[in-house]
């Protein structure tokens, strides 16, 4: 067994090795983030075995919790570690084909992946604020390091929205903190019930403002869009695919390991449903095709929330796997989107709608890496998103929610009608050929070959999502496991 | 398990077809090959009462996939027209994706006859569609991709429709299986009901859901338009069998009036769409409308909900299978020679492709309903099962929409057989094998079924029986309702002697000399020999002065209506997003607010 702590060390040790690498020589830095995350995904796969029933608990200065900084890795969490490790090497590994001259873009790059990992994997809330920062501070680089206008105005917007948001999320812990006296999150989860409800309250108001930046929820989202459009399309992906799921993560431990429930379940349900409704409208009239599947992630990201809430409403663990399932299907599903949606346009950065019509058909084989997609996105048959959706509906009708099942069914409706409308152009006429590498188009292959084999296949990943969900719902599990007894 | 192979051959044929894509011969014969040994298989192997459940073990769903008479009738009906489909799609110029996505969707439509429960039903139905909408976007049309778009929109309006209904009933019931509701109370099975229909009455293209079907049918290739119309819309018939007697089989007693709106519904489908038919001057589009006209009668069969008016209706799909491909294979092969569907391009076929004429003459017959045709025996019962149900204005509405079929007809092979032949069109050869072949097999059961329906009627009847009280009393060439009896060998020959009597007496004292091709009149006009004079522009025109009106009429304007408001929203929720970061702050303070304002009596 290797300790997972390697994995924030030697991410963190690498991403500050960049530098040096780069004056021994030019070429080295881009082969630093594949190595990192190849490494940590073989550790963390080591450890599969050793994650039980409950947390494995990793404590550093030799310390018991609750005093020190420890991680605390359920199934749950290394379910999150394992897919930010892979979407991580996939991008990694697609980094490779495109000439950089800027080092530091590697080292973001890696900080990044450090700040996610981080947060999935600590146990400590305040821990999880310093990695919440590591990741945003890197994501505002990473999106502005686009080389446009566009990028800096959505670096900027992000930045602006996202400082808030973590401060408030301190803010947050500032008070669960003065309350309890403890930073660690089993202890607080023990301890919640001795906190008077006011407090609780307050607090989980300032962290749904503070994760719901992240996990893009209605009001709190506008900078999404202009963030998806003027990244990279790499980081686009990076954001649909890592940043906004950490922010699930964080929602999920958060809100149903530490207050054992949803606080204010009902303002995140109909906020959940406001975010998917109005996202949806908003990409039904949008002609940029990369804002509009910017549109597409916030509303898929508010599925999610939605689901979160519905668990939290009715409590089952088919909910929850559900929310895993759903997850998966949008990182793999909307990271090959972005990934594909900048090859078809030839890397020009123009994504109007008119201008890719023909581009599948010129294209064929990004065509079809880009259908898979969109089909996965939407829940066609036989790809993944089929599972993921059906299993959504089958959540929403197991609480009881028909009217709710019925509005979805119609905002998928709408969601299909643009989603068609790009595929369709995509297939009209003659467009322009272009020529892409072997390892970004081994890269999109592998997202799509995942989504149509799981499709065929589901069950290894409905076990593996049953499992994270089972260990995210067993709560005093995690509290005993790292406390220690009752 | 034997149902479940089946699947894996017809879908592992498609894959094998798109990996040897390149390599035309080997494709073709793999394709072939798969096609014949899923058409032996399924006759073969699968019997009624078979079952076989595919675990996919979250759910405790079971794919269970069991069989009844009906899918075997409706699986060899499939699977034939796929083969006959195949063979003529030879020669077109295809590549391997084409016959991936035909296949597939081949699979889908077989899967949904197998299935046992709503949310496997539900999958096979999205996969058929999948790649149905996938051949239809490689279309050769100008306006496929249009049509393409239109095509996946229903049918994803019909599937998400189902899948409500799905789950309406399995929260009522806690049961995916396609089970009997009608026990269920309160007014949520007729919800239940309506919802289930839905994606069968867009399938069938029953108005107003027929929109998606006359660009559809007519701008997907010519051959797949074959298997389009005639096979995947038979699910859409199988579909209204699974939900009116399988799903609901009290709704003669609980919901009498439903079926009235239905039978109501098919025969307004079928007259006004005869009406748009003959408007029509594209050959493909008058046939897409004469189709959705015919699938009108089988509505109207199950409407009525009689014993035999449903094994016409049933019977009626079958014939609607083998006189619409017929049709549509003509028209396919015609394209073929001449690279035009414009009836008004074309003309004086007649002795370059007579084996075409020959499909197209009795296709049309039967589409009429004259013995000795298939098209006869279902439109026979279908008139005594409504005139039993002493329902004149229905009678008169499916009687007005035969003299349609008439009227389209004639223009169809007017315009492309009759008259002057077009001088570009001098060198046109028969069609090629693939189309022939097709004809020939099509011809074949059009005559045997027409003169010999108990071959068919037995099958059916042993499926309606178990629903119904029979009161039609049948072998193999006769057959007894209680208006009256009839044998449809002795109508066959009675109707071919008259019409050889009046074409012998027509021969001997009719006023009429024999005229070339190109002898016209004109009138004093001397005109060039290669002037176009085939009377195909305006065929009609004065039906068009006649029902102008109504043909303005349109559901699309509803529905662009609707489009404008979700439009409107639309620009609405994308405004939100049009601010810079400042607003985006006040966004952010406002709603900080207005949750503590709202939960701070709690604080």
């Amino acid at each position: 067994m290797v300790s997972p702590i390697l994995v924030i060390a030697l991410t963190l040790f690498l991403a500050f090795s960049i530098p040096l690498l780069h004056m021994l020589s030019k070429k080295l830095p881009p082969f630093v983030p594949p190595l990192a995350t190849l490494i940590n995904l073989w550790i963390l796969i080591t450890n599969i075995k050793h994650v039980g029933e409950g947390a494995m608990l990793i404590t550093t200065a030799g310390l018991k919790p609750p005093i020190a900084i420890n991680l605390a890795i359920d199934k749950f969490s290394l379910l999150f570690a394992i897919l930010i490790q892979v979407i991580g090497f996939l991008l990694s590994i697609y980094y490779l084909s495109q000439e950089r001259k800027d080092m530091r873009f590697y080292m973001l790059f890696l900080l990044n992946i450090l700040g996610a990992s981080g947060i999935v994997m600590t146990g400590d809330l305040f821990n999880s604020f310093v990695f919440l920062e590591i990741l945003e501070i890197s994501s505002f680089g990473l999106v502005a390091s686009g080389k446009d206008k566009k990028a800096l105005e959505g670096g900027f917007k992000y930045m602006m929205i996202g400082a808030i948001g973590s401060s408030l999320y301190l803010l947050g812990i500032i008070v669960l903190y003065l309350s309890t006296g403890t930073l660690n999150m089993a202890h607080i989860a023990k301890l919640m019930p001795s906190i008077p409800d006011s407090v609780k309250l307050f607090s989980s108001i300032l962290f749904l403002i503070g994760i719901g930046v992240e996990v893009e929820l209605f009001p709190l989202n506008a900078w999404a869009p202009d963030a998806y459009q003027g990244a990279m399309d790499e980081i686009s992906t990076q954001l649909s695919s890592i940043i906004s799921k950490t922010g699930i993560y964080l929602a999920a431990r958060i809100f149903l390991t530490i207050y054992g429930g949803l606080y204010a379940t009902n303002i995140i349900f109909y906020l959940a449903i406001t975010t998917f409704i109005v996202a949806e409208l908003a990409a039904l009239m949008q002609k940029n095709v990369k804002r509009m599947l910017a549109y597409s992630s916030v509303g898929q990201m508010g599925l999610l929330m939605l689901i979160l809430s519905v668990f939290a409403k009715r409590g089952d663990v088919f909910v929850l796997t559900t929310a895993i399932l759903l997850a998966l299907n949008h990182a793999f599903g909307k990271g090959l989107l972005f990934l594909s949606l900048g090859s078809l346009t030839g890397n020009t950065r123009n994504y109007d709608i008119e201008d890719l019509k023909g581009a599948g058909r010129a294209n064929p084989v990004l065509g079809f890496l880009f259908a898979t997609g969109v089909l996965s996105i939407i829940g066609m048959p036989i790809f993944f998103g089929f599972w993921s959706k059906i299993s959504l509906l089958i959540s929403i009708m197991k609480a009881n929610l028909m009217y709710l099942l019925a509005l979805l069914l119609l905002v998928f409706l709408v969601e299909l009608y643009y989603y068609a409308n790009v595929i369709v152009n995509l297939f009209k006429g003659e467009g322009k050929k272009y020529r892409i590498g072997v390892i970004p188009v081994s890269v999109m292959l592998l997202f799509a070959l995942s989504l149509i084999v799981f499709g065929l296949w589901p069950h290894p990943v409905f076990k593996i999502a049953q499992n994270a969900a089972a260990s995210l719902m067993e709560r005093s599990m995690y509290i005993s496991s790292i406390l220690g007894g009752m | 398990m034997a149902m479940f192979l089946l699947l894996l051959i017809i879908g592992l044929t498609g894959l094998l077809a798109f990996i040897l894509g390149p390599i035309k011969v080997l494709r073709n014969i793999i394709s072939l090959i798969g096609a014949i040994g899923g058409l032996l298989y399924f006759v073969f192997k699968i019997r009624p009462g078979q079952a076989y459940a595919l675990n996919i073990k979250i759910y405790n769903v079971h794919f269970g996939t069991g069989m009844s008479a009906l899918s075997i009738f409706f699986g060899i009906i499939l699977l034939g027209l796929f083969l006959i489909f195949l063979i003529a799609s030879f020669h077109e110029d295809n590549d391997g994706a084409y016959y991936m996505f035909s296949f597939f969707s081949l699979l889908g439509a077989l899967g949904v006859l197998f299935a046992k429960d709503l949310i496997s039903f539900f999958f096979f139905f999205e996969t058929m569609s999948l790649f149905s909408f996938l051949i239809v976007l490689k279309g050769n049309g100008e306006t496929s991709h249009r049509s393409a778009f239109k095509y996946v929109m229903w049918s994803a309006f019909g599937a998400y429709a189902f899948l409500l209904g799905t789950f309406l009933k399995v929260n009522y019931t806690h049961s995916v299986m396609i089970t009997d509701i009608s026990y269920l109370g309160g007014n949520i099975k007729l919800w239940i009901l309506i919802l289930l229909l839905t994606p069968f009455m867009v399938k069938t293209a029953l108005m107003p859901f027929h929109l998606w079907a006359p660009g559809a049918y007519t701008d997907s290739k010519d051959t797949y338009t074959v298997f389009l119309s005639g096979g995947l819309s038979k699910i859409g018939v199988f579909g209204y069998f699974i939900a009116l007697f399988n799903v609901f089989s009290q709704i003669a007693v609980l919901y009498p009036w439903l079926l009235k709106v239905f039978a109501y519904i098919g025969a307004i489908t079928a007259s006004l769409a005869g009406i748009y038919a003959f408007m029509q001057d594209d050959a493909k589009k008058l046939l897409a409308y004469s189709s959705i006209s015919q699938l009108g009668y089988v509505a109207v069969g199950f409407g009525v909900y009689s014993h035999f008016s449903v094994v016409a209706a049933l019977f009626h799909a079958l014939g609607h299978a083998v006189f619409e491909s017929l049709l549509f294979l003509v028209v396919a092969g015609v394209y073929y020679r001449t690279k035009t569907h414009d009836l008004r391009k074309m003309g004086g076929l007649i002795k370059k492709m007579p084996l075409s004429f020959i499909g197209l003459l009795f296709g049309i017959i039967a589409t009429s309903g004259i013995p000795p045709t298939i098209g006869f025996p279902s439109k026979w019962l279908l008139y005594e099962a409504i005139i039993l149900k002493n329902d004149l204005f229905l009678v008169s509405l499916v009687f007005f929409a035969s003299i349609t079929a008439f009227l389209y007809s004639y223009k169809l092979i007017h315009s492309i057989f009759l008259g002057k032949l077009h001088k570009e069109h001098e060198h046109i050869k028969e069609a090629p094998f693939g189309y022939g072949f097709g004809i020939v097999v099509l011809l074949i059961p059009l005559f045997v079924l027409g003169t010999n329906p108990g071959i068919v009627v037995k099958p059916i009847d042993y499926i309606v029986r178990f629903y119904l009280k029979p009161d039609l009393a049948y072998n193999l060439t006769n057959m007894t309702t209680p208006l009256g009896h009839v044998n449809f060998p002795a109508i066959g020959i009675t109707m071919t002697l008259l019409f050889t009597l009046s074409f012998i007496i027509y021969l001997i004292f009719g006023k009429s000399y024999r005229a070339a091709q190109e002898d016209n009149y004109t009138a004093t006009e001397w005109i060039d020999k290669d002037f176009g004079l085939h009377y195909g522009g305006e065929f009609y025109g004065f039906m068009r002065k006649a029902f102008g009106k109504p043909l303005t009429w349109s559901f699309e304007k509803i529905l662009n209506a609707c489009l404008k408001v979700v439009s409107f929203l639309g620009e609405i929720a994308r405004g939100f997003y049009m601010g810079d970061a400042r607003v985006y702050l006040f966004y952010i303070i406002l709603f900080f607010a207005i949750i503590v304002y709202i939960m701070g009596g709690k604080l």
